[in-house]
């Protein structure tokens, strides 16, 4: 520097320093409930130069509120438009300076983003410390920035506009090329190891005011690889705010965009204000997110799309994934609190990214939740399998995508039937977060059972944990009640159980209510005519009550009593769709009883007693093993010695004592002394082929009174020469005075006469042991050398075949046995 | 150390006769190799190059996009596409008819090369054909894979190895050979790099072998093979690593899916490489499971037998006289094939105790073995040209040659998978290929179970290529996802051989049946099965 240039400099400083010791605020606009604006003073002007104009704007400034102006800014003036004033506004710019953010005003630069016009644009690159270093090398020749060769810019920004704040409106119309690892999209932390600065954009982000009302319209950022990964990750991250409400952003630094580490890369709650999106760690001088400038879910009025395919300009694609994801203001309070939310996790025919490519349909995986009683929590959700395609183009700016429009999604859910429907009621928590997660349809029943590649649901075995999102739909976090039909084909409907108050799932198979992990509320619908009709509560594991609806009965048992009341209900008080708009939303409201106590009820007994009709009570009696009956229903009826009737009960218990009786019901009660499981067992003669499957009828009954729910049957296979062994097992189940027949498949190994012997092992550990039956086995064809010579060659070349087998062979033999001789010859033999 | 000129005994005359009888007899093995199943035959590793030779003829590029891409070489892909081009002949064609027949190419490499040890024409004759009985060598060379090249060239390079040690003193012959054999072995790293390291790994071994002989034995004179094997090995290797990395690099994909350091040398010295071929581990069940017993197994086995238990015994027998008494080999062509066979031994014996999967997996039978069958035929065929019986000539040799005629005839068998006593069939017919070919047609994305093995996949890989409707042909597995089953009469023949069960349970749909396969498809079980 020469000796003119510092005299300058002298002169520059101490003219500042006494005048222009002002602390300024933030621009107007700033009112961020979250961040408050950094405040700054000016420290000085500079003449880098020589020429005797300042160059070098110096602010002292509080990055991050602590009370002490440590940090620094310095703003370097590249054309020569720098006028020293006492409102640093009207010196610095945004359009053709250098800023250079100096955390702890160590000399050592944490970000530097130099300002470039172009056309009619103004381009912002950012540079923050590279790897490795403790600076963002630069270098200033006079007032001219020289940034070492190695410095790339992380994140460079164009404004559309031209400007980057208007008066108090900010740009939303920017193109952001980012270089780095920067969590600028979603789960960005899973692919790290492929992001670095080298010169190869790793993200490209278009953000657009498309109205012009100073609100971001929508947010689509593209995410690309050098190398591919070796797991699919999505692509394509789009956000579109349908309502015109999104919040704008609350600067804290002089340039809008950058501000501290705040919300990182999604905000989940209402908010009016936002911090700057671009965030930065300074004391690694790192610009570590770039947050959503439109909110995915942080609003009442939106839908964004996160999609393995890559959506591009000027081309229709099929999106997939996340395909979309909306969000719906039902109550309309416009309270930035969705009532509504429908995650639309679809894949298209063969899609790459589901099983392999392999499953030639469309699978759509929906989660439906909504928010009944607008207290800002979840209260309801669906969950749905189904195999739909569409046709319907969203456009949004130059995008166009095969998807379902914002509008139609709702309707479009309910109207239409689904494979899987599952239904889940936030009972007795407050659910939070995109919806309710619990019992969304797992992944392992999409590919599996719904998918047709298994005959029977199969829950991961061992090694797979058992989650919230891969429920195998025997248990439930607490708070919650799902339910589930796995064979639904049918459009969802609620109905309100008049015996519960509950909304249940129309079709329901089974529920379970997970009240506190203590205690559970089972359901069942035992009849499968759509409704439940049982209930059974228990406590730590134990079955504390039991509540049966058959046949105009409610049956109630608990350990020391049952109760019997005939009276006849209707299967359910209402039905209908889950809500899609407004008005449906406000009927729904109206029409579920908002009484918490009731949501909260487990008496089954009270259950009983709201209704009127007869009722018998016999105390000191015990229940088990109900189960409807083709024109009733029957249970065991245990009674104990002190056991005590009303008198006129709906059946006699005059001469009955404490053994167990079976007492029916098919229009009229009956009573009989129960008797134990009577096995005969009937194999129908049939004739199998060694080798190939062969059938094997099998005809079970239980002749006495007591069920056999569950055992186990063996077929024992013993050959003509050999011992015994196991040819099959089955799982049965052999109620009482009711014929089966079951159909066992068998490959016999070996041809002649076997002898099967059926075995019968009970849960009890009990070998029931029946007489063995002759079965004929018919021999295969045998792989013979003749049929094995016909089936590899023709009558025709066969000749050939054994000509040639001849020849090469005489040749070989031949071959030695002539030049040995000659051999012999050459060496005089 | 001089070359040894005169050790080199070849007879002046000329008998075309000498190398056209071994040659008449590889083509009447091609010939029966093709007639055998009229052309309807498929394996693994052919299927896999007859989809490679097409994805390059396709693509026009010797690494061509989209997969499709053996990456341990292209000059197999790149001939046969060069073949099939200018004949006009379908990979299917050129891979089932023609290249068993082109296996006849491997003899006059071979013949030349054995007539550098053997020191005579007849001797190399005789070699010839006892390496021609060898069935693991005949398996490798018929079928259509990079082996028949591959062999060619290793034999060649062995050649101008040989010859070179005579040629010191005559520079511009010896620079030709020099120049040859360099151009040679680039070709063999072009055709397969694994095998081609593999065999500079043998180079190696014997470079170390002959090292360790001129410290311990003063009285051989080897220094200038130790030079000449030291710049082999030195060059070579500089073009594997050029060919790796530079020209060629889907060659890499071997060492990078084996991310296990061992795995990795495993790979490069003993070529047990990823390849297609299938791998049996435990060596039992593949004897059990490929031949219809193991006494069938050993008789159509017996060259094998034969050539490794008297080969080792002349290795035996000279190396004792070698290092023990110093009666040296009586050429400098014999002392190096005595240290070849050394190091190919040891190679080999790494390779074994290296994979645990035994003796006779596939790593020894596959990959190995052929190599080292060369070198112990070699040993085989110098002694025997030299040795006479000094009784009972005639009859001996009547005997030697009714054995040969017996050999060959097993060994064609065991080469061909012959189905009268291989359980390993590799033959379909075209009624199977029909019903493959309609499967094709009217499934998309299915799964479709074809037999108990590769069978009738790699036959409609072999023909058709890749599915159209983006099915996967497999064998049988009782999977979920499998719901299609194609049943043939040579497949019920073939459970009937190997007692295994046919996998399409009573209520199956038959959806399709020509009178020799048919196709059944699962029958739905749930709402959402189709």
């Amino acid at each position: 520097m020469s000796i003119r240039q510092t005299v300058s400099r002298m002169l520059l400083l101490s003219l500042s320093m006494g005048a222009m010791l002002l602390v300024l605020p933030m621009p107007a606009f700033a009112d961020s409930t979250r961040e408050t604006p950094i405040t700054c003073h000016v420290t000085g002007y500079h003449d880098l130069d020589g020429d005797r104009t300042a160059d070098q704007l110096h602010l002292a400034c509080d990055f991050l509120h602590a009370g002490s102006f440590r940090d620094s800014i310095s703003v370097i003036d590249q054309n020569e438009d720098m006028i020293p004033a006492e409102d640093w506004h009207e010196a610095g710019d945004f359009i053709d300076d250098v800023w250079m953010f100096d955390y702890g005003n160590d000399g050592k630069i944490e970000l530097l983003i130099d300002f470039q016009p172009f056309e009619d644009t103004i381009i912002a690159k950012l540079y923050d410390v590279p790897q490795g270093g403790d600076s963002v090398p630069y270098a200033l020749h006079g007032a001219d920035l020289e940034l070492s060769s190695n410095a790339l810019p992380c994140v460079t920004i164009v404004t559309k506009d031209g400007w980057w704040t208007h008066e108090t409106q900010i740009s939303y119309n920017l193109d952001i090329t980012v270089d780095d690892y920067v969590f600028a999209v979603h789960e960005a932390n899973k692919i790290e190891e492929f992001l670095k600065t080298d010169r190869n954009r790793d993200f490209l982000l278009r953000v657009r005011d498309t109205n012009g009302d100073g609100l971001a319209d929508y947010d689509w950022r593209t995410v690309f690889f050098q190398t591919q990964p070796h797991f699919n990750f999505v692509r394509t991250h789009l956000t579109v705010n349908v309502g015109n409400n999104e919040s704008p952003i609350s600067p804290t630094f002089p340039w809008p965009y950058i501000g501290n580490y705040s919300f990182g890369y999604t905000i989940d709650y209402p908010y009016t204000k936002k911090p700057p999106p671009i965030q930065i760690d300074w004391a690694s001088g790192q610009i570590t997110h770039i947050g959503e400038f439109v909110s995915s879910r942080g609003n009442d009025q939106q839908w964004f799309l996160y999609s393995y395919e890559e959506v591009k300009p000027g081309q229709i694609t099929n999106t997939n994934f996340e395909s979309p994801f909306v969000w719906y203001d039902l109550a309309h309070d416009n309270d930035r609190r969705p009532e509504l939310s429908v995650r639309f996790q679809h894949y298209w025919p063969n899609d790459p990214v589901l099983m392999l490519g392999r499953f030639p349909e469309p699978l759509n995986n929906i989660r439906y939740s909504w928010d009944q009683d607008n207290d800002g929590f979840w209260d309801y959700k669906l969950g749905l399998l189904g195999t739909y395609s569409f046709e319907s183009i969203v456009t949004v700016d130059d995008l166009q995508m095969r998807m379902l429009p914002y509008e139609a999604v709702p309707n479009w859910v309910i109207s239409r039937p689904w494979g899987v429907g599952i239904f889940v009621a936030a009972d007795s928590l407050q659910a939070v977060g995109e919806g309710i997660y619990e019992w969304d349809a797992p992944d392992w029943l999409a590919e599996g059972y719904f998918a047709g590649r298994d005959n029977e649901i199969r829950p991961p075995a061992n090694g797979e944990p058992i989650t919230t999102a891969n429920t195998d739909f025997r248990q439930i976090l607490p708070g919650y009640r799902g339910e589930y039909q796995i064979d639904f084909n049918r459009q969802a409907y609620l109905y309100l159980s008049p015996v519960d108050q509950k909304l249940h799932l129309v079709g329901a198979e089974k529920g379970i209510w997970n009240i506190d992990d203590y205690a559970r509320m089972y359901y069942n619908d035992l009849n499968q005519d759509t409704y439940f009709d049982q209930w059974r509560f228990t406590v730590q594991g134990y079955t504390h009550s039991q509540l049966n609806v058959a046949h105009d009965f409610l049956i109630y048992s608990s350990p020391d009593a049952i109760m019997l009341k005939r009276t006849t209900i209707p299967p359910n008080e209402f039905e209908m769709q889950p809500p899609t708009n407004h008005a449906e939303w406000q009927i729904l409201k109206q029409r579920v009883p908002q009484n918490k106590a009731v949501l909260q009820q487990t008496d089954l007994k009270a259950m009983v007693q709201q209704f009127n009709g007869p009722e018998w009570t016999i105390n000191g009696a015990q229940l088990r093993d109900f189960r409807l009956t083709s024109d009733g229903f029957r249970f065991i009826l245990h009674l104990l010695p002190n056991f005590a009737a009303q008198p006129n009960g709906f059946f006699s218990l005059d001469r009955l004592d404490t053994r167990p009786y079976v007492v029916t019901y098919d229009g009229r009660f009956r009573v009989a002394l129960l008797t134990p499981p009577d096995i005969s067992i009937a194999l129908e003669d049939t004739r199998l082929t060694e080798l190939q499957a062969g059938s094997l009828q099998v005809t079970l009954q239980n002749h006495g009174l007591q069920d056999l729910s569950t055992a186990t049957l063996e077929l024992w296979m013993t050959p003509p020469q050999g011992q015994p062994m196991l040819g099959t097992t089955q799982t049965v189940a052999l109620l009482a005075q009711t014929p089966i027949t079951t159909s066992i498949e068998w490959w016999p190994p070996t041809p002649g006469t076997w002898m099967l012997t059926p075995k019968l092992h009970q849960p009890d550990g009990h070998v029931i042991t029946f007489a063995s039956t002759p079965v004929e086995v018919l021999p295969t064809r045998a792989a013979t050398l003749g049929v094995i010579v016909r089936a590899s060659t023709s009558p025709v070349t066969l000749p050939l075949v054994v000509l040639a087998m001849g020849s090469l062979a005489g040749i070989a033999a031949l071959i030695f046995w002539q030049q040995r001789h000659r051999f012999f010859k050459t060496q005089g033999g | 150390m001089q070359p040894d000129r005169q050790s080199v005994k070849i007879e002046d005359r000329a008998n075309i006769w000498y190398w056209l009888g071994p040659l008449f007899y590889m083509l009447v093995v091609g010939y029966y190799a093709t007639v055998r199943y009229m052309g309807n035959w498929a394996e693994n590793d052919s299927a896999a190059f007859t989809h490679w030779i097409r994805k390059l003829t396709a693509d026009g590029q010797l690494v061509p996009l989209g997969g499709g891409i053996y990456p341990n070489g292209y000059a197999y892909q790149a001939i046969s596409t060069y073949v099939a081009s200018t004949t006009g002949l379908s990979p299917a064609v050129l891979q089932q008819l023609m290249y068993p027949l082109i296996a006849c190419m491997v003899v006059l490499p071979a013949w030349i090369f054995y007539r550098e040890f053997t020191g005579s024409q007849q001797g190399a004759t005789l070699t010839t054909i006892l390496l021609f009985t060898q069935p693991e060598f005949l398996f490798m060379i018929l079928r259509s894979s990079h082996e028949k090249f591959t062999r060619t060239f290793m034999l060649l390079c062995l050649f101008l190895l040989v010859r070179s040690f005579t040629l010191s003193d005559r520079p511009q012959l010896f620079a030709i050979y020099i120049g040859l054999f360099y151009l040679i072995i680039y070709a063999f790293i072009l055709s397969n790099n694994m095998l081609a390291y593999s065999f500079i790994f043998a180079i190696v071994i014997a470079l170390i072998f002959n090292w360790l002989l001129e410290k311990r034995v003063l009285t051989l004179h080897n220094a200038y093979i130790s030079r000449r094997l030291c710049y082999v090995m030195i060059v070579s290797i500089g073009f594997v690593y050029l060919f790796t990395f530079y020209i060629y690099p889907p060659a890499q994909h071997d060492l990078v899916v084996l991310k296990d350091t061992w795995e990795q040398i495993k790979a490069l010295f003993l070529s047990t490489q990823n390849s297609t071929e299938t791998t049996y581990t435990n060596a039992y069940r593949y004897v059990s499971f490929s031949w219809t017993s193991l006494p069938i197994y050993f008789l159509v086995s017996i060259a094998n037998w034969i050539i490794f238990i008297v080969s080792f015994t002349i290795w035996i027998y000279q190396g004792l006289r070698w290092l023990w008494r110093g009666i040296a080999p009586d050429n400098q062509s014999a002392r190096f094939l005595w240290i070849l066979y050394t190091a190919f031994a040891i190679q080999g014996t790494l390779s074994v105790v290296a994979d645990a999967s035994g003796a006779l997996g596939s790593n020894l039978q596959h990959r190995l073995f052929p190599s080292f069958s060369i070198i112990a035929v070699g040993m085989v065929g110098a002694v025997l040209g030299r040795w006479r019986p000094r009784h009972f000539e005639k009859p001996v040799w009547v005997g030697i040659s009714v054995a040969i005629f017996c050999v060959s005839i097993l060994s064609v068998m065991k080469a061909t998978n012959e189905p009268i006593i291989s359980n390993k069939w590799i033959f379909y017919r075209q009624g199977e290929m029909a019903a493959l070919r309609w499967s094709d047609s009217h499934l998309r994305y299915a799964e479709v179970g074809t037999e108990f093995d590769e069978r009738l996949w790699a036959a409609f890989r072999t023909e058709e290529g890749s599915s159209r409707n983006q099915n996967r042909f497999l064998s049988y597995r009782m999977t979920s996802t499998m719901r299609d089953f194609l049943l043939s009469s040579v497949t019920r023949l073939r459970s009937s051989r190997v007692q295994l069960p046919l996998p399409v349970p009573p209520d199956a749909l038959r959806v399709y049946d020509n009178g020799e396969a048919e196709l059944y498809h699962l029958r739905p079980k749930t709402p959402f099965q189709r």
